[in-house]
């Protein structure tokens, strides 16, 4: 999977949001707003959109080395969710 | 054609291949030397093109048909804009109106009435004069600054002259005359909607830190408004009485 287009990430006191960049970012109304495993989730698919996009098992993998302390079926389920609302919004390409 | 420009405290040497662009900078020309250069190809002026056409698809309204030389005046802003950012300074779709030396921007989308809202002001509140009409520049430094240019819409209002934003204001249609302040955060998603968003995910990262840090620098403001004359008094009281420094 890879993202539909980059994402730019802006920090705000703590409130973390996603805006599409380029031409096609009139498509995408407005932002998301994100926690920040979903910034992490964007930080890493906007790496991998230069690499064809990343496997679900590997960005989990990724995840993992940062939140170690959660076990690999709750960052899973956490991202297959954040995934799901990407893939609602259009900005996700299986 | 060759010719500098004095926009935002920057001189800029714009290189062009029409006039039109040299008759609408008319009132900003310089002929101190330039801090940087912007060149307009024919390949800029096929983008705006594509990018018209593409808007006016994506918007579902007729594609207007511009001129070439017109083309050219949005490719050279769109540089210029884009070069900007290395200066702290961006752009926010939205009509700036000044009375002394303190300014607020009112934006919304295309057709919410912030034109006719500062015409009002022009009416009734006395020593009001228009910085910038649509398209002004904003600078992120100790204190934010506002800056006519000649891209200012279909009316082309504009002053030559940088004053101190004091106020960001998003501006509604509404029965009833109400001005609040509000959080940032709550607006945030019109507030990048109505900034330009550069085509690079660095240059939008940019972008976006620049509001971040307005944010913490002037107070913003959710007005409903109809079209008489007590909507513009409704705004400049609370606007004028507010304590917009932080």
């Amino acid at each position: 999977m890879r993202l539909a287009v980059e994402m730019a990430i802006m920090n705000m006191d703590g409130e973390i949001s996603a805006v599409a960049v380029g031409e096609d970012s009139a498509k995408f109304h407005g932002m998301l707003r994100l926690n920040e495993v979903a910034a992490d989730i964007i930080t890493i698919l906007n790496l991998s959109r230069q690499h064809n996009g990343i496997s679900f098992n590997n960005l989990v993998k990724s995840l993992q080395t940062k939140y170690s302390d959660s076990t690999p079926e709750e960052i899973a389920k956490i991202t297959e969710e954040f995934l799901e609302k990407l893939y609602q919004e259009g900005l996700l390409i299986a | 054609m060759e010719f500098t420009v004095r926009l935002a405290d920057k001189n800029i040497a714009v290189s062009s291949l029409f006039d039109e662009v040299f008759e609408l900078c008319r009132g900003y020309i310089t002929d101190d030397p330039a801090d940087f250069t912007v060149k307009v190809t024919s390949n800029d002026i096929d983008y705006e093109n594509a990018l018209n056409i593409k808007e006016a698809q994506i918007e579902g309204i007729p594609v207007v048909d511009y001129s070439d030389s017109y083309l050219e005046t949005l490719a050279v802003y769109r540089k210029i804009v884009t070069k900007m950012l290395e200066f702290d300074t961006f752009l926010m779709h939205g009509a700036v109106v000044a009375v002394g030396d303190k300014a607020w921007l009112f934006t919304a989308p295309s057709g919410t009435g912030k034109t006719t809202h500062i015409n009002l002001w022009l009416k009734n509140i006395p020593g009001s004069y228009v910085v910038n009409g649509d398209k002004p520049l904003i600078h992120v430094g100790d204190e934010c600054t506002v800056y006519g240019t000649p891209w200012a819409g279909k009316e082309g209002m504009n002053r030559n002259i940088g004053v101190k934003l004091c106020g960001i204001v998003i501006l509604n249609r509404g029965a009833e005359n109400h001005i609040e302040k509000v959080p940032m955060t709550q607006i945030l998603p019109v507030l990048i909607q109505q900034s330009y968003r550069p085509k690079t995910r660095i240059e939008l990262e940019k972008t976006l830190s620049l509001l971040s840090r307005l944010g913490h620098k002037i107070t913003m403001y959710q007005l409903y408004c109809n079209m008489n004359d007590e909507a513009a008094l409704t705004s400049y009281n609370v606007l004028s009485g507010a304590d917009n420094e932080r």
